[in-house]
């Protein structure tokens, strides 16, 4: 049943406004042309999504099929944010949270408190030997 | 004239003759109701007619008065429900978890009340949490798999208050993972079903919740609301579902999606249990430093008894109608609905006017963007290493990699990596400030309009609750149904959703709901006119939704 939310779509500009393939290559990420940030010159350039990047950064280990099926919805959303490129933000300061920040009660003393249940904490470790969490091994390269 | 709520009998589809359909039925103020006694007495074969009250009526404060006057005990109370829920569960699915320990808490309150010890006001209430909130004796999963079993050390604030309110935590309902999603569909464990129709979604992310207090499985919720979860649902089960004001209430303990949107809030069957239950979980907290030192008014005291009120208890009070939220592609029912609700509330003395918002279809993309950095940054800490389900692997970041594949759905991978895309080193400027640039522009187009009246009116939903598996496939189509209430995420403000008449669909119809957005912290004008709604609704039909039996 499309109708009434094909007409939202429209209506709140949910389609992507440049049409273009969203099926990639097989097997590779999609190489498609850069959207370009029609705005001010102070934004660069952005490459479109590059899922096997992405995934690495994130630390999710997508299988090949995961990226297949991923990219062109992760594309289509991406396309779809650049409508946000349009809208004037001249002198707009951003709103980094709601509402002015309540700097009076923020902060506590700086002392130590003691958690009382530490062996619930400890408890939730998948691997642990005594006061020790145990994980595999880190391999050079992946050393940051 | 005594009567008892429904908390005591379970209304029946007998009593649902008479249909409603959204037309302007001139009933009179009070109906005969034909419920059945549900009462575990021997052998009840046959039907008591019992006046009931036909406009919903607090549950709360009735399980309150009954424990005082000692008409019934803690245990026959949560027995009640108790029972209800189990009957309910296996055609709602609203709970991953429910209590084992409830009906020992509920003898522990009789104890208490036999020694005539002073008891909190939610003494014996049994309230379902949502499962992204904390519980220290119960799972904790956040509807994913990657925290299958996880046991919180401690409980988050809200659910702590609602406990030294003495309120019995019964369970912890179903959810999107994470929050992410609007339908429910998105939980790793199961589908939640609309108890309206058991072939329909409850809405998400609190659909749960939503779906619990429809079924009277318990007596309210919690949920969380971060781009419509608490309201949407609320409008989809036909209850009662506030959003209140960014900081009202504390996020310490609420696992979170998008920290700078993230609201706890409640479910009822009624506005004046929302504000009970408001009452409750409100208030600063050292352990967030984004919640509210504002004082916490009485939320009661807004609750004005009907008989105290004129004819027009709205006079002076001006409306906003959002004309963005009524326009193409909304449901023609959902339309009428609106335009009725508005209709009552102009002949209760109140002054409606539309009002527009050309960007306000803005607000969607800002949000997705926002909710999606946000999330990408708050669930890396979900990797199988302290805590949760660890996948095994030969190197570290491999196990990182496959924990999160394994553990996490595809909804949330997807806002993961697109969120990781935004925040992109040089990206910032062209999705995440920018994003933060609309919201300001959304921020103050709202706090505009709140200037030239106290309340603002729009639909919840373009449509009623939809088919499961009907948005399966296509994330921007689920999107799109968060239009209406994704502004007051980006605003911060609050937002009360009522039912307010009915959609075709269903054996008997599908609720809608209608939202009220009030200014920052204002919950106490949301609920005070949201209370005269209720009570004076002209076609008010059977506030219990027609489970499958």
């Amino acid at each position: 049943m499309a109708s009434p939310s094909a007409a939202v779509l429209s209506h709140a500009r949910l389609l992507p406004r440049i049409p273009r393939s969203l099926v990639p290559a097989a097997g590779a990420a999609a190489r498609r042309p850069s959207s370009i940030c029609r705005c001010s010159s102070s934004t660069r350039q952005v490459e479109p999504p590059n899922l096997a990047q992405l995934c690495d950064k994130a630390r999710i280990s997508l299988s090949p099929k995961e990226i297949e099926e991923f990219t062109p919805q992760i594309s289509k959303v991406v396309d779809w944010f650049s409508q946000l490129q349009d809208v004037d933000v001249e002198n707009v300061e951003p709103a980094i949270r709601v509402g002015a920040v309540d700097g009076t009660n923020t902060l506590r003393a700086d002392q130590p408190v003691t958690f009382q249940d530490r062996e619930a904490l400890l408890a939730a470790i998948p691997d642990r030997e005594g006061p020790y969490m145990k994980v595999p091994k880190i391999l050079k390269e992946n050393e940051e | 004239m005594a009567f008892r709520t429904s908390a005591l009998t379970l209304p029946h589809q007998v009593g649902y003759a008479f249909c409603f359909r959204g037309q302007a039925l001139k009933l009179s103020t009070k109906k005969i109701w034909l419920v059945r006694n549900s009462s575990a007495s021997a052998s009840s074969s046959y039907e008591n007619l019992i006046v009931a009250q036909a406009r919903p009526a607090s549950v709360i404060r009735k399980i309150r008065e009954d424990l005082e006057n000692r008409e019934r005990s803690a245990v026959e109370v949560m027995e009640d429900y108790l029972t209800r829920l189990r009957e309910r569960e296996p055609h709602v699915q609203s709970f991953l978890h429910v209590s084992e320990t409830a009906l020992e808490e509920a003898k522990q309150l009789d104890d208490k009340l036999a020694q005539n010890a002073k008891i909190g006001p939610l003494a014996g209430v049994p309230i379902a949490v949502k499962d992204n909130l904390c519980t220290k004796d119960m799972p904790s999963t956040g509807g994913s798999k990657i925290l299958e079993g996880y046991r919180p050390p401690y409980d988050a604030t809200a659910v702590r208050k609602l406990r030294e309110s003495g309120a019995v935590i019964v369970g912890k309902t179903n959810m999107d993972e994470f929050g992410m999603g609007s339908t429910t569909e998105g939980s790793a464990y199961k589908v939640t079903a609309n108890p309206w129709d058991t072939s329909r979604v409850p809405g998400g992310s609190s659909g749960g919740s939503a779906a619990a207090v429809a079924a009277k499985q318990c007596a309210g919720a919690l949920g969380s609301d971060t781009g419509g979860s608490i309201r949407q649902p609320a409008s989809f089960c036909g209850v009662v579902g506030l959003k209140p004001t960014y900081g009202r209430v504390s996020r310490s303990g609420l696992m979170a999606y998008a920290s700078s949107l993230d609201v706890v809030g409640c479910f009822g069957t009624s506005v004046e249990d929302v504000a009970i239950l408001l009452q409750s979980i409100a208030g600063h907290d050292r352990s967030d430093s984004t919640s509210s030192s504002k004082d916490v008014p009485s939320f009661l005291e807004t609750i004005t008894p009907m008989d105290k009120l004129n004819s027009k208890p709205l006079a002076r009070v001006k409306f906003g109608l959002i004309k963005e939220t009524l326009g193409e592609g909304v449901d023609l029912d959902v339309v009428t609905a609106i335009r009725s609700a508005a209709e009552h509330l102009e002949n209760l003395g109140a002054q409606i006017t539309e009002v527009e918002m050309p960007k306000f279809s803005l607000g969607l993309p800002a949000y997705y963007v926002l909710a999606a950095s946000e999330a990408s940054s708050n669930l890396s800490r979900y990797d199988g290493a302290r805590y949760g389900k660890r996948e095994d692997a030969q190197e570290l970041v491999m196990m990182y990699g496959k924990s999160r594949d394994k553990g996490l759905g595809t909804e949330v991978k997807r806002r993961i990596l697109m969120g990781t895309y935004a925040l992109s080193a040089g990206y910032y400027d062209a999705f995440y400030k920018r994003a933060q640039q609309v919201r300001k522009i959304i921020q103050t187009d709202l706090e505009d309009v709140l200037q030239r009246v106290d309340v603002l009116l729009s639909a919840v939903a373009p449509t009623p609750a939809y088919k499961i598996g009907e948005k399966a496939d296509d994330p921007l189509a689920m999107y799109a149904g968060d239009l209406m209430t994704v502004n007051v995420n980006l605003a911060g403000l609050p937002a009360l959703v009522v039912p307010c008449g009915m959609a075709e669909g269903g054996q008997f119809g599908l609720p809608v709901g209608l939202q009220m957005v009030g200014k920052s912290f204002d919950e106490e004008k949301l609920l005070h006119l949201g209370h005269i709604f209720e009570q004076t609704a002209a076609d008010w039909r059977r506030s219990v939704a027609p489970l499958v039996q």
